[in-house]
């Protein structure tokens, strides 16, 4: 049997610059620990899918300059900020591209 | 599902076409009147989620969330990280979707992996933390200063725990 139980650091390994990453989160289940991982290893250029929407996470990658372009039908932030603030200041700065799938 | 692509009623005509090279405007086939948005399907190279628990097998658990499953169908790759590991998880007895073990590559056991966002059925958010992040992200500088602290000088998942999560928190998980 395939033993698939891993480290955090040999998990994020797969993630390399450039992919075209899915996640599905918000202000619940947000993957940060991998997240984490993912900007301390220096990985670069993403492009991130979020179904439905995105949240945290997309706006923690988006300030870690890990990401090229989002493509969801919003960054919220719930309770604390109603645009992601990272994702809105790389936006208004053109340093992400935003492909809008509403 | 395998199909190359899908047709789409609207779009025609929004700007949204002019950054998508995903979609394109073709004819119908059955109708060469009628214009038609095609877009490419999904095919991501990775899947992230964080999900309560995994069994042995590395069957998940995954709350409430039911695209998921669609979501690692379509990915080349789903990783998956999970507050707890259990003997074992069925379809019956998962809390919410179940993520059969055949769709993931790896799953790694990280309690408080969603922190500071929360996990549902576990622990909320973390208000003073996030206050703290939106406070951060107002720039460019201040958010380098968030990184360093809580990414780049951090050793571990266990390090970011001790210093992190506070007791309330921690409480939630046995």
């Amino acid at each position: 049997m395939l033993n698939k139980f891993t480290t955090i650091e040999q998990a994020a390994m797969a993630v390399k610059s450039g992919m075209q990453i899915v996640m599905s989160a918000n202000l619940s289940r947000s993957p940060m620990a991998i997240l984490r991982q993912i900007v301390k290893q220096g990985t670069e250029k993403l492009r991130i899918v979020g179904v439905v929407g995105g949240d945290l996470n997309i706006d923690f990658l988006v300030g870690a300059n890990a990401v090229a372009s989002v493509d969801t039908c919003s960054v919220t932030m719930g309770e604390f900020a109603r645009t992601g603030p990272n994702f809105s200041r790389h936006l208004l700065a053109k340093r992400v591209l935003s492909l809008d799938n509403t | 599902m395998g199909v190359p692509y899908v047709p789409i009623i609207g779009l025609i005509g929004t700007d949204i076409l002019k950054r998508r090279l995903d979609m394109k405007i073709v004819e119908n086939p059955f109708n060469p009147d009628v214009k038609t948005v095609v877009a490419q399907s999904l095919r991501p190279d990775i899947a992230i989620f964080h999900a309560q628990s995994a069994d042995k097998l590395g069957n998940i658990s995954c709350g409430y969330d039911a695209e998921v499953v669609m979501l690692a169908e379509g990915a080349k790759h789903v990783i998956v990280t999970v507050e707890s590991v259990v003997d074992k998880i069925t379809e019956k007895d998962s809390v919410g979707t179940y993520i059969p073990s055949i769709l993931v590559n790896s799953i790694v056991h990280a309690p408080y992996g969603a922190h500071p966002s929360g996990c549902a059925g576990l622990y909320d958010p973390d208000k003073v933390h996030m206050q703290a992040y939106v406070k951060a992200s107002q720039s460019e500088e201040t958010f380098q200063e968030y990184l360093k602290k809580y990414v780049h000088g951090i050793s571990s998942h266990e390090e970011y725990i001790d210093m992190a999560i506070p007791d309330h928190i921690k409480k939630t998980i046995k």
